[in-house]
């Protein structure tokens, strides 16, 4: 059964286990505090990897688009922009795991300063992300179709934008 | 690559992360229900801390971030509904070519 495990099977398992890291609270005090005052940070780490996993990916899409629509798809610049895809989508994927991470660490250390538009940002951000994990790893076409539209719809993107924007602004 | 595909190091990881999972949700549980003086929180954490302990129904009260959560919600369901209704069209026209084949 497990010979059938494939390259994307392997890659989950190993993001999982990257994800696993402990953290330890039990032996030193310094330890503790030193990640209850850097609860913050935590935030601005975030939000950093979201900008630089998103922006790119982004601005790739568009372009590769556009060179599709004039050049047409058997250009050597479409081609090869056809030929990053894989390696950019797994940098946003990794880069964007870390984000929701320390944006999930965030929100635990300092969870009793919750309010209306963190637990909106918590939605909005477990939806998009669960969305896009299910998109990179779930085989079934209606599954794919419908995390495809959840997870690069323009009216969750603008909401996230906002939300995290208010979420700086008020704190 | 033909070694991480053997069963034994694929259950070697599978084990491991339930392990580590399991070990993180226990050492949450037991850090946060500790009381006040014994988590070691920080000032900035203690200070909001207080001042919702001050005004424990500010999060009630502020109308404004409640519609936000109400946005949200209905933002995300009507985001959905538009995916599955978008699916149900692809589906129907799908249906409807094999059907004239």
């Amino acid at each position: 059964m497990l010979s059938t495990f494939n390259n994307n099977t392997i890659l989950l398992l190993v993001i999982l286990f990257l994800l696993s890291i402990q953290f330890s609270y039990s032996d030193n005090h310094n330890n503790r505090s030193l990640l209850h005052n850097n609860a913050d940070l935590l935030g601005w780490i975030s939000i950093s990897c979201g900008l630089i996993a998103n922006i790119p990916f982004i601005l790739y899409l568009r372009v590769k688009k556009i060179s599709v629509k004039k050049l047409g798809g058997g250009d050597s610049l479409t081609r090869n922009l056809a030929l990053e895809h894989s390696p950019i989508l797994n940098f946003h994927i990794a880069l964007n795991l870390v984000g929701f991470v320390a944006g999930l660490f965030h929100g635990i250390l300092l969870i009793r300063g919750i309010d209306f538009i963190s637990i909106s940002l918590t939605i909005v951000i477990t939806t998009i992300t669960v969305s896009g994990i299910l998109l990179r790893f779930a085989k079934f076409r209606v599954l794919n179709q419908f995390n495809r539209i959840m997870h690069s719809h323009v009216i969750l993107s603008v909401l996230l934008l906002i939300l995290i924007i208010l979420h700086i602004l008020i704190p | 690559m033909k070694f991480l595909r053997s069963n034994f190091i694929l259950f070697h990881f599978l084990f491991i992360i339930v392990v580590s999972y399991s070990n993180q949700c226990l050492t949450f549980v037991t850090v946060f229900s500790q009381e006040d003086n014994k988590k070691g929180f920080g000032i900035q954490e203690r200070e909001r801390a207080r001042l919702h302990t001050e005004d424990n129904s500010q999060i009630v009260k502020n109308d404004f971030t409640g519609l936000i959560l109400i946005g949200t919600i209905i933002a995300i369901i009507g985001v959905s509904s538009y995916a599955l209704y978008k699916i149900y069209l692809i589906r129907r026209k799908s249906n409807k070519s094999k059907v004239k084949k």
